[in-house]
């Protein structure tokens, strides 16, 4: 699983710590979030989404798919 | 919960804790070993807690200094030509072992420690369940290992591999997965 949270957070102007905090999760979590080595829950994604005021499928995706810049329902 | 909730819940847990111990030390017929055994439970359980609620720079150290007094009580003992308590150095080297772990552990966590978010509580079920398996492989292979095999193994010895193996693999496998990222 690939992630543009960092990228996505240093737009906001959010640090790892400040992140976390919004959502409730530890520092740690993050980190291995932006990494790609820990699947979200639901309501985490979520929650991310709307603090980076993004769409989750702009936000997450997988190995076999590409970033989904232009998906229209 | 508020913290006068807590307080009394605290309070009833001691309480519960010291009539356990005092019950257990009757029932006995004032022997010392279950006494102590209990006590050292009570001191186990007490850490846990105090893991899970007050992970601060004084209580780590209340956790140190407790297990090098328990270490230092077990060193002690086994000292003695005639141990006053027999079951003093096992149990205490143990329980210190234990103790020492949750020291080390709670030193490393950062300040959000006490946040059990969704990865933290999936970590530590996985961890506890992964525990849980290899705790029945063990079992299993000390059923057939004495059954079949021959193996002669007195009950104390298998107590005392459990009480160090669960708490020390769930605290392995944690660490593990918390390395890794995620549990999958």
């Amino acid at each position: 699983m690939y992630t543009r949270i960092k990228e996505l957070r240093a737009r906001c102007g959010l640090t790892q710590a400040e992140l976390a905090e919004q959502v409730g999760v530890r520092r740690e979590t993050i980190v291995f979030l932006e990494k790609g080595k820990y699947n979200p829950s639901l309501r985490l994604a979520i929650q991310i989404s709307v603090i980076l005021k993004t769409p989750i499928n702009e936000i997450f995706y997988f190995d076999d798919e590409f970033p989904q810049k232009d998906v229209n329902p | 919960m508020n913290k006068s909730a807590l307080i009394t819940l605290e309070i009833i847990i001691s309480c519960l804790v010291l009539m356990f111990i005092i019950g257990t030390f009757y029932a006995s017929g004032f022997y010392y070993d279950a006494l102590l055994w209990t006590l050292l439970v009570a001191v186990g359980f007490g850490a846990l807690y105090l893991l899970k609620k007050h992970n601060t720079p004084e209580v780590r150290r209340v956790i140190a200094i407790i297990a090098v007094i328990v270490l230092s009580i077990s060193f002690g003992t086994i000292l003695l030509d005639v141990p006053l308590l027999p079951a003093t150095p096992g149990m205490g080297f143990t329980m210190s072992m234990i103790l020492i772990l949750l020291h080390w552990r709670m030193k490393r966590q950062g300040s959000d420690a006490g946040i059990q978010d969704e990865r933290s509580l999936r970590i530590g079920t996985y961890g506890i369940s992964c525990s849980w398996y290899l705790t029945y492989v063990l079992v299993i292979f000390l059923s057939v290992a004495i059954s079949f095999g021959g193996m002669q193994i007195s009950a104390n010895t298998v107590l005392l591999v459990f009480i160090i193996m669960m708490p020390v693999s769930t605290i392995l496998f944690q660490y593990y997965f918390n390395q890794k990222g995620d549990v999958y």
